[in-house]
């Protein structure tokens, strides 16, 4: 089974503490959620992302803006998703902040430590970030999340990536893109993403496994023993 | 091409407790939802007040079954770390499964709260 997108949704606030989004759709069971959050720099921090479906939540990995021109992002998942509908909440500690959320469900990833790899960059203007391993491999799940606080842009999808979220805030004035593709290759990841001109981004990268492929175990079965046919116009004495 | 679906002016006064707007109906063809919040002086700069915003959508027409979709809490005297003012909260959505459906805006104020009250899809 292919690692594929079920469904994403994107939102963001501004002057606020907290942004919650439903899925479009219920999830299914056992897929993974991934939770990208984008928050104010460089006081104010990021917590972890809940939701309201009960699903384990973990982080995968998080960056703080190291300037006052680059915002802190993280990003949440669940490794086996609880069915039903779900609401995904984004929170940072400033009360007037201007969170960014995305959501996506993705089918066909490990249920069981799906993380294989990821990378951060905390404030750079080339929109390039790479996982720190090799571990990849061909098939799995790439997502990447670029967050630029505090500038509006049109950010659109990096080379390779498949599909993408944009939330660009033109009034309050930042912006972020998350894409997602099936690795192609295995070894390092890069995501890029283009739209941006000298901004400092907050970047992350994670790559989720894909689940084992479809081997099954062999089954047992008896191979009866050959018994020579006798011929019939033959006298055995 | 923007489109307005629900407009409040300046001197709304939306009461203390919990509130429900009137329904509008989200029209197809529209990516994004935002709901802009004007907050009036002196409410603006009111620590006190506390707001917990949420867009409802019936799950089909005339179930008058609303689902919550999309919400955000805000505090009075929220300082923009853009600007150093107050800010007035507003939100912005994908629109996802609001495309075609009756929509409501569920309110939780602490105290009354003047102000304008714009809902647009573009």
């Amino acid at each position: 089974m292919s690692v594929a997108v079920v469904q994403k949704r994107s939102a963001f606030g501004n002057g606020v503490a907290s942004v919650s989004l439903a899925f479009t759709s219920n999830n299914a069971a056992g897929n993974l959620l991934v939770y990208f959050s984008g928050g104010d720099p460089p006081a104010a921090t990021l917590s972890a992302s809940t939701d309201s479906n009960t699903n384990t939540i973990a982080n995968a990995t998080s960056v703080a803006g190291t300037s006052a021109t680059s915002g802190n992002s993280r990003v949440d998942y669940v490794a086996s998703s609880n069915s039903g509908a779900n609401t995904v909440a984004s929170h940072d500690s400033t009360t007037s902040g201007d969170p960014h959320l995305h959501i996506w469900e993705i089918s066909g990833c490990a249920t069981v430590s799906p993380v294989r790899d990821s990378g951060t960059v905390g404030n750079s203007a080339t929109a390039s970030v790479s996982t720190s391993g090799t571990t990849a491999l061909t098939g799995d799940a790439a997502l990447a999340f670029f967050w630029d606080w505090p500038a509006s842009k049109t950010l659109t999808v990096g080379t390779g990536y498949t599909d993408s979220t944009l939330a660009n805030n033109t009034v309050g004035g930042d912006a972020s893109i998350s894409e997602f593709k099936a690795t192609t290759a295995g070894g390092t990841q890069t995501a890029t993403c283009a739209g941006n001109s000298t901004d400092a981004l907050s970047q992350i990268i994670v790559v989720f496994k894909a689940a084992a492929g479809g081997f099954v175990p062999d089954e047992d079965y008896w191979i009866p023993p050959v018994i020579p046919p006798v011929d019939p116009i033959v006298t055995v004495y | 091409m923007t489109q307005t679906l629900l407009n409040l002016p300046p001197s709304t006064v939306l009461p203390a407790g919990q509130s429900t707007s009137a329904n509008f109906t989200f029209p197809n063809g529209l990516s994004s939802v935002t709901t802009q919040f004007t907050v009036q002086p002196p409410d603006i700069t009111d620590p006190t007040i506390t707001m917990d915003f949420q867009l409802w959508r019936e799950t089909f027409a005339g179930s008058g079954v609303f689902l919550f979709d999309h919400g955000f809490t805000w505090v009075g005297n929220s300082i923009s770390a853009k600007t150093g003012q107050p800010v007035s909260p507003s939100m912005t959505a994908e629109v996802g499964p609001l495309a075609g459906k009756a929509c409501q805006l569920r309110l939780t104020l602490s105290k009354p709260l003047h102000t304008a009250v714009l809902v647009t899809g573009s």
